[in-house]
């Protein structure tokens, strides 16, 4: 763990590395957590539906990228840069797998729940396809980006209105 | 991952003795209540007592199990906290299910419901 500022503490940040499987997925919760703890015992008040938010978003990212981003049976890593101000959480995910089609962020980055599934149709009952969806409802913002190493997901959510 | 059951009259609680029901379970649970919807004829209670966390791959598996429910048999949950229950609000899964606030009051309904 590290200040941003050696004095006084008015944000932090922290960077975990998990291998990346779906056995990571507790532990990184946790790291979030344990961040979240450190914060709002320094500087910042947290509802516990924002914690929950921040942590359903990043186990979807997360999700996405071991499911879809890389290539199964092969060693890879994930980063998680956390991040917190007095105005914002920040959790920055980076991979080296295949990006996440950017027809499908401009899609669901317009959709509504509505537009996804009804529920008076069975049919459009959805078994899976939901975790980017609750990305962007559950964030305040999110950006993407990739270059020809990494992908990069920023996930923003504000904490005062 | 493991699960309780018990059985009352006509309907079969499982419990799922995990605190987080996320992709790294989702599968093995849907499997695993897959197999006793096809190889029974009760209704079905999901009792998320124990259960603190879902994601959307959780969502995806209770749609699938809602689905294979056939021959007007029942799939309920119970016991969902509150930000269990708002994710299904939010995703307007509770539209879908049918939600009891705890095991006691479901078998209630159910129970009656099928005497």
């Amino acid at each position: 763990m590290k200040r941003d500022n050696g004095h006084s503490v008015d944000s932090f940040t922290v960077s975990v590395t998990i291998p990346a499987t779906l056995y990571s997925l507790t532990p990184i919760s946790e790291q979030l957590h344990l961040f979240l703890r450190f914060c709002t015992g320094s500087f910042i008040s947290l509802h516990p539906e924002i914690a929950y938010a921040l942590d359903v978003a990043l186990g979807e990212a997360v999700t996405n990228i071991i499911r879809h981003g890389l290539p199964q049976y092969t060693e890879q890593s994930v980063e998680v840069n956390f991040a917190c101000s007095a105005r914002q959480i920040t959790m920055e995910i980076h991979d080296q797998g295949k990006p996440i089609p950017m027809i499908l962020l401009q899609q669901r980055s317009r959709q509504g729940w509505p537009d996804l599934w009804q529920p008076e149709r069975p049919e459009s009952w959805p078994e899976e396809g939901l975790g980017l969806m609750l990305i962007y409802t559950m964030m305040d913002k999110v950006l993407y980006r990739s270059d020809p190493l990494t992908n990069h997901l920023t996930l923003i959510k504000y904490l005062t209105a | 991952m493991h699960f309780e059951t018990q059985i009352f009259h006509n309907v079969h609680v499982i419990t799922p003795l995990v605190r987080r029901l996320d992709a790294s379970v989702s599968t093995k649970f849907k499997q695993e209540t897959l197999l006793r919807i096809e190889t029974g004829s009760f209704d079905l209670l999901l009792n998320f007592c124990r259960v603190d966390f879902v994601d959307s791959s959780c969502l995806g598996a209770l749609v699938s199990l809602l689905k294979a429910m056939q021959d007007e048999r029942e799939l309920a949950l119970c016991a969902l906290n509150d930000n269990i229950r708002g994710m299904f609000q939010l995703t307007r899964m509770d539209r879908i299910f049918t939600i009891y606030p705890d095991q006691s009051s479901a078998l209630q309904r159910m129970c009656s419901c099928t005497s």
